[in-house]
């Protein structure tokens, strides 16, 4: 209970659980019920040790679920999976790192090493880590932002100038209305819903839109008050839109069209004229675009009736400060970075960027997803970031883009990629398709993870595997200087330390001590430290040198930079994002779902099947209410795979699946949506339309989107195309 | 003291399907949430001193 009395706290640690920001006045009791259970899986008291391995050999290991694996505890020692061995057995530090290095001197091209990064990884860790495969030789840094936000980050960078929300938590409490699209903070990011209860007493309005409806979102009844342990709790939602599988696109332009046909009824009374005029370009074609929506097409596609899209017009037009949070149900849909584009435009239609009580709000999953990106952590990086990179560091770090997850695992299954390098993470039950990734990791010559605990991907390993213990934000670390801390970034952009004021870090049972202790080169437990410790065993092993090698300047410059990245204390009064008014375009593109190689078209009345993202749905955690497996009961391995329903589970478009709260059930699409080829990319501003349509800065689309008429290339995974 | 490691998985391929509930939180958060904490985490004190 102290662990936990510490979590969140302003002189505690960060939750590993989500990347939902703190309060400026946080209570006894900061964290939710999935913090407390991430929290209480790092700070276990069960311990794996080498004699756990011994007991279970990789073929025991393989068949356990992901559950199970990450239940037995945290670990306490390097493990090797030795070429055709059955068991992991114990290995130093030294001859751990030694390995590592020796595999990645061998390498023909750096790029045939990937670096991949956990969420949860701290900033100076992701820095350092990045500042390692770097000067290595490679930009192959995928992580998990590949797999959840990319998409916000491409529309959010285009239109707003950076990837990120642009609002604080207290603008939250000063909004007029909160549009949640395309997310369950209940459950994803449970300590959400006490900020919207907040913001609801202080007379906001919640609009959510979601496929299905959350309970967290309808009715929150607060663990920190009376009225939520003993009374009815807090109804949240005033108005929910039970929206059809990635019609949020086709909502939101028609909410744009409502907002200039009520211009056009009461001129100057809707729109923002003054920060359009001053702040946006485009608005004249976007207005006419606009103009042309079909609305038989929009009510195909959001399956919403006319009415309810009315309904919350009105309360648009209603408020003065209007957020919009989404999170996966946005962002994981081929026209992503579109949806997301037209969410902005109709931010920026009323001026509802840029001040208080009003932006966007992109919700991140991982606790510090947003941190390692803005540290470096990414495939793409600018050509100013390197040559800061250069500049601060002198040395020549790679110009060419490296490779994103899926990327990754083509390039692993191909044999390009053959050492695969994980500060931290799952990336066996994280990545999108188990089975391609699962033979992938397979398909290496040496995977090493850097953990806390057991899970899949150590199970699931290529010739050789290492597994490297490692701290977590639980753990304190006492080094010579003292405890030390590291910071984080959350959602809302805002980095804060996470200090562990206890903690026992898992050590070696006491007779492994001194066989398996950190040698000279392995400078201690955490992240950071693996980091270093590989980097000196790099420049130590004989083979050709990389790029960077012969004028590192070694790890004291890496050190004194990463202390220079923590943040000087914020002035009193000052928010964390810049509330300024930024540059903005008003754009729009027109979606529909077309064939691609090998993959048909859907037929207007496909049936959709939708993956349901839950804490307590991850591999790793059982199902609510699970019992326990009688004895001899067989086991399945965990993965994506597992939760799809069987075909005869699929109901036709028409029948009555589940009751829709308020509305009558709207026609399923009968077509695809109207195609204009003049909406092809028109409202951009001059750089960004230079190049052909698949040319636009930043990302390529999926080429089963079709804007325009012309396959482009963006969307979910977003990938730089060389101009 | 914090409850053993599962030494079996849980049956995942038979979850209790219940109706839908229509609020969150409250109540069974704390229990859950304290069940959770104790089994890994134990009850008593045992951290390394500041």
């Amino acid at each position: 209970m102290r662990t936990l009395l510490k979590l969140n706290q302003p002189d505690g640690f960060d939750c590993p659980g989500c990347a939902w920001p703190e309060p400026d006045h946080t209570h006894t009791a900061e964290f939710c019920e999935n913090g407390a259970k991430a929290v209480a899986e790092e700070a276990t008291l069960r311990r794996v040790g080498p004699e756990f391995f011994a007991e279970h050999p990789i073929a025991d290991l393989a068949e356990r679920s992901g559950y199970w694996l990450g239940q037995q505890g945290r670990l306490t020692t390097p493990m090797l999976l030795d070429q055709g061995a059955t068991h992991y057995t114990p290995i130093s530090w030294d001859a751990a790192l030694d390995l590592v290095a020796s595999e990645l001197k061998a390498l023909e091209t750096p790029d045939a090493a990937a670096f991949y990064t956990s969420g949860r990884t701290s900033n100076e860790a992701a820095f350092t880590f990045q500042l390692f495969a770097r000067q290595f030789g490679t930009n192959n840094l995928p992580d998990c932002s590949n797999m959840c936000h990319e998409s916000s980050g491409s529309a959010l960078t285009e239109t707003l100038g950076v990837g990120k929300g642009s609002v604080h938590l207290k603008d939250l409490y000063q909004a007029d209305l909160i549009i949640v699209a395309g997310q369950n903070p209940g459950t994803n990011h449970p300590r959400m819903l006490s900020a919207l209860e907040r913001a609801k007493r202080a007379g906001a309005r919640v609009v959510s839109v979601n496929p299905l409806p959350e309970a967290g979102l309808e009715r929150f009844k607060n663990p920190q008050n009376a009225r939520g342990l003993v009374g009815s709790g807090t109804k949240l939602t005033d108005l929910f839109l039970q929206i059809r599988l990635g019609g949020d696109l086709a909502l939101f332009r028609a909410l744009n069209l409502l907002l200039l046909e009520a211009e056009d009824k009461e001129p100057g009374t809707v729109l923002d004229h003054a920060f359009i005029e001053e702040h946006c370009h485009g608005f004249a074609g976007f207005a006419e675009e606009a103009r042309d929506t079909d609305w038989d097409a929009v009510l195909a596609a959001t399956g919403l009736p006319l009415e309810q899209i009315q309904e919350l017009a009105g309360m648009v037009l209603e408020s003065k400060k209007v957020i919009v949070c989404w999170a996966m149900g946005l962002t994981q849909h081929k026209h992503s970075v579109p949806t997301i584009r037209e969410v902005v435009n109709f931010l920026l239609l009323r001026g509802n960027v840029g001040r208080p009580g009003a932006g966007v709000c992109p919700v991140r999953g991982h606790s510090n997803v947003q941190g390692d990106r803005t540290m470096g952590i990414f495939e793409r990086p600018s050509t100013a970031f390197l040559d800061a990179l250069a500049a601060e560091f002198r040395f020549e770090p790679p110009r060419h883009h490296g490779l994103d997850v899926v990327d990754t695992i083509r390039a692993m299954r191909d044999g390009r990629v053959s050492v695969f390098f994980a500060m931290g993470g799952n990336f066996v039950a994280a990545s999108p398709d188990t089975r391609v990734t699962e033979d992938a990791m397979r398909n290496c010559r040496l995977t090493v993870h850097v953990s806390t605990k057991l899970n899949r991907s150590h199970v699931v390993t290529g010739a050789r595997a290492l597994i490297l213990p490692t701290l977590g934000r639980t753990d304190l670390d006492r080094r010579a200087g003292g405890p030390q801390e590291v910071t984080v970034e959350d959602s809302m952009g805002m980095v804060h330390a996470s200090r562990a004021r206890s903690g026992r870090p898992p050590r070696p049972a006491v007779g492994d001590r001194d066989r398996l202790r950190p040698g000279p080169a392995h400078p201690g437990p955490g992240q950071p430290g693996a980091v270093g410790g590989l980097q000196r065993r790099l420049r130590q092993h004989p083979g050709p040198d990389r790029p960077g090698d012969p004028r590192l300047p070694g790890l004291q410059r890496q050190d004194q930079a990463a202390r220079r990245l923590r943040p000087a204390a914020r002035p009193a009064g000052q928010p964390g994002l810049p509330h300024h008014h930024r540059q903005g375009q008003l754009h729009r593109q027109r979606a529909h779902r077309a064939g691609g190689p090998g993959r048909p078209a859907a037929a207007p009345d496909t049936a959709l099947a939708r993956p349901v993202q839950h804490h307590d749905l991850r591999p790793g955690r059982p199902l609510p209410g699970h019992q326990g497996r009688p004895p001899g009961g067989a086991a399945a391995p965990g993965g994506r795979r597992r939760a799809r329903p069987g075909r005869g589970r699929l109901h036709r478009p028409g029948e009555r699946v589940g009751g829709r709260r308020g509305a009558a059930r709207a026609a399923l699409p009968g077509g695809a949506l109207p195609d204009h080829a003049r909406l092809r990319r028109r409202l951009l501003p001059g750089d960004q339309c230079a190049g052909a349509a698949g040319q636009h800065r930043g990302h390529q689309q999926h080429p089963d989107l079709q804007v325009g008429g012309d396959p482009l290339r963006a969307g979910l995974r977003g990938r730089a195309v060389e101009a | 003291m914090a409850r053993q490691a599962p030494a079996t998985d849980p049956a995942q391929d038979s979850p209790e399907v219940s109706a839908p509930k229509h609020a969150a939180a409250g109540i069974p958060a704390l229990l859950h949430t304290t069940r959770i904490a104790t089994a890994q985490m134990g009850t008593s004190a045992r951290c390394a001193p500041c």
